[in-house]
């Protein structure tokens, strides 16, 4: 990552961090007006909404600076091309040099989306340019822009840890196969899917154990294994479910069960066992680890494979399961909360059911989740004595409280 | 974070106490799944009610319709019932919450009730084609629990049932061409919402409940106001939407609460170029220089809005 944002973002990380502890009523608002004051960083943020607001309308403006020249020389196809190989370095070059190192922006929307816009340009040029040289080399010149996609996406989540590169980064791999078999005629389908199997499961390791020394990382460095780990581990699952597995295949993509070889019955039944296994290996990692990420992972996946039980387990009638489900859920959730609040201090070993610290997502503050706020759940009610560990009531819900 | 916690308390910003209570947050020794579980206990709500949705679909013939009737009452009166309990009683301002299961007990409350009254009609067809009074009726319901539960997702639900009775009753009393009335109906709906939320304020009633108000409202109005200049009536539209527009932008400004800046100019954007586009005709330079132009001025302003209200704090 460049010097600047390594060593600025500590203290934008302590900025924003004072904000929860305010909000959570672990410190007092002058505590944290002398944190943010200590820590006043460098680097320049914007709130979230100006930040998609720059991104929106400097997409807009530089599509349309490309454009112009475009049309206004009547350009073709090659001449498009060499215009998108102008402006890429350009774009890459005046927000890396005028905007991050000039102007000391941070996660501002402009310079992100410059130079997102940037690998955009690079990748389209190639792809373009290649269409008039025949088919098969138009295949090709595609393909190359593939890797120039997926090279330049991960050029950014190293260089400036962007999350959102990362996961571009993560769907370019995913897509990579499917694009080698159609670009180079293999018709192997099958093949193509145990290739992204491979390369789905060879990121996620890899971003597990990247994030085993977390403390080390730079945050935006976290942001992107944990956006790699859970772009991974969602893509394996959507191909292991059978129920997603079907309804991605053969529903959205067309493939009749013919075209992929696994047709036979230990296969349905490695992906039942998979379906079950991944959430609950998810679970017990996230218990040990204690690793938000993957607890968030086991929760969704796990509700996912209970929904989807009928397609592996004929236990019932979709209503009956659905209904059993929703029970088990609802069940286990509350047993789980009483059974954390029967605990000395409200908690069992290092885990509580009370809110701790408001959570924090990639980019969003406060004001952010306040938009989204029918859905989210009531925050603690700051004490007047500062937090106590074990004293706070449960929210809940979202339906309550305000940001 | 460990270092910065030492600084801090080194330099005595942070008690002793609160750095080692951080420090225990920071390095997991003290670890909260309150959003997990409530995440569990929100997806098995939501299961649960679209099983039993279904088993009284398949089974209705079998179990009989007294029966099921008498089951969903019998549940939606508990889930009421619960909350009536644990609850505090009414107050105009924000009340605490009982316990992890009320939000949820009153939600799985009003989604019952929902069911039914959405089983009483297909069953006996009470209301026949006036069927749309029972989207008024749990609209309402469903407003005063909000309120009487201090409640912000019922509170949601509830103004979410009356947009759609409006939309429903529109469409259904209307012959032919009623997306004209039904715009009318969104302004009308958008406005009122949050006028009452304003209302609240001055009233110093749930106060809380304001950005669900302006939230739901503002988004509701923009988006009818910018359907309306798409019209054959466009001109009456564009001044409107640039009216209110202004006033989510200046609310956005005295408030800091900048999603509302971005309401405004997304949605005055979008209105005022397809104004432009239905009634200029350009060249396609003229349109790429109308995107370019736009496009750096707005730039520019959200730069200057940054510096001077320094958006990031």
């Amino acid at each position: 990552m460049i010097a600047l944002y390594s060593t600025g973002e500590d203290r934008v990380q302590v900025v924003e961090e004072s904000w929860r502890w305010e909000e959570a009523g672990l410190v007092s608002p002058e505590q944290a007006a002398a944190v943010r004051e200590r820590y006043r960083p460098e680097l320049v943020r914007v709130n979230l909404f100006i930040r998609l607001l720059l991104a929106i309308f400097t997409t807009v403006g530089v599509v349309a600076l490309v454009a112009l020249p475009a049309v206004i020389l009547d350009f073709e196809v090659f001449g498009i091309a060499v215009l998108l190989l102008l402006f890429a370095p350009l774009c890459a070059w005046v927000a890396d040099r005028q905007l991050i190192h000039g102007r000391r922006l941070y996660r501002c929307g402009a310079e992100e989306v410059l130079l997102l816009l940037a690998v955009g340009f690079l990748a389209l040029a190639v792809g373009i340019s290649a269409h008039e040289w025949g088919r098969s080399a138009e295949r090709l010149g595609w393909l190359a822009a593939h890797g120039i996609a997926l090279a330049g996406a991960t050029v950014l989540a190293v260089r400036y840890g962007y999350a959102l590169a990362a996961l571009g980064a993560v769907a370019a791999l995913a897509g990579l196969p499917f694009h080698l078999v159609d670009a180079l005629q293999w018709h192997q389908p099958g093949w193509a899917r145990v290739a992204l199997f491979l390369l789905l499961g060879t990121a996620g390791i890899w971003a597990h154990q990247g994030l085993v020394r977390r403390e080390a990382l730079p945050r935006g460095y976290l942001w992107c294994l944990e956006t790699v780990r859970l772009a991974a581990l969602a893509g394996i699952y959507l191909d292991v479910n059978l129920f997603a597995h079907r309804l991605l295949w053969r529903d959205w993509l067309g493939w009749t069960p013919a075209a992929v070889s696994w047709s036979d019955p230990w296969f349905d039944l490695c992906c039942a066992v998979l379906t079950i296994l991944l959430p609950a290996t998810a679970l017990a990692l996230g218990l040990v680890r204690r690793d938000r990420a993957l607890l968030w992972y086991a929760v969704i996946a796990g509700t996912a494979s209970i929904l989807t039980l009928k397609y592996f387990l004929h236990l019932g009638y979709l209503a009956e399961e659905v209904t059993a489900a929703g029970l088990a859920l609802t069940g286990l959730a509350f047993g789980i909360l009483r059974w954390l609040r029967t605990g000395a201090d409200r908690r069992r070993g290092a885990f509580t059911g009370d809110s701790l610290l408001e959570p924090h997502l990639y980019g969003l503050d406060a004001e952010a989740l306040a938009a989204m706020q029918p859905l989210a759940p009531t925050p603690e009610t700051p004490a007047a004595d500062g937090f106590r560990p074990g004293g706070g009531g449960f929210g809940g819900g979202g339906a309550s409280g305000g940001y | 974070m460990q270092d910065a916690l030492n600084d801090l308390e080194g330099s005595g910003i942070l008690s002793r106490e609160q750095a080692a209570l951080l420090r225990r947050i920071y390095g997991r020794e003290l670890f909260s799944v309150h959003w997990e579980l409530r995440l569990l206990l929100y997806a098995g709500i939501l299961i649960l009610t679209t099983g039993l949705g279904l088993l009284v679909a398949k089974h209705f013939a079998s179990i009989g319709h007294l029966a099921l009737l008498a089951a969903i009452a019998l549940g939606c009166a508990g889930c009421f019932a619960y909350c009536l309990r644990r609850g505090g009683g009414f107050s105009p301002q924000r009340s605490p919450t009982a316990d992890a299961g009320y939000d949820y007990a009153l939600l799985l409350g009003c989604l019952l009730f929902g069911t039914l009254q959405g089983y009483l009609e297909f069953r006996y067809q009470l209301l026949a084609q006036h069927w749309n009074w029972w989207l008024l009726g749990s609209g309402l319901l469903y407003l005063l629990c909000a309120h009487y539960f201090d409640n912000r997702l019922v509170l949601s639900l509830a103004l979410s049932t009356l947009g759609a009775w409006l939309g429903v009753k529109t469409s259904l009393l209307t012959a032919g061409g009623w997306d004209a009335a039904l715009r009318g109906n969104a302004i009308f709906f958008g406005a009122t919402v949050v006028a009452a939320g304003a209302a609240q304020v001055r009233l110093g009633w749930k106060r809380h409940f304001l950005p669900v108000h302006l939230h739901l409202g503002i988004n509701i109005l923009l988006a009818a106001l910018v359907a309306g200049i798409d019209s054959d009536t466009g001109l009456r539209y564009l001044p409107a939407l640039v009216l209110v527009c202004a006033g989510s932008a200046f609310y956005a400004q005295q408030s800091r609460r900048f999603a509302f800046l971005l309401y405004a100019l997304l949605f005055g954007y979008l209105g005022v170029t397809i104004f432009v586009f239905e009634h200029v005709r350009w060249d396609t330079e003229g349109y790429i220089l109308y995107f370019l132009i736009t496009a750096a001025a707005l730039v520019s302003a959200l730069v200057a809005f940054h510096r001077r209200f320094r958006s990031a704090e």
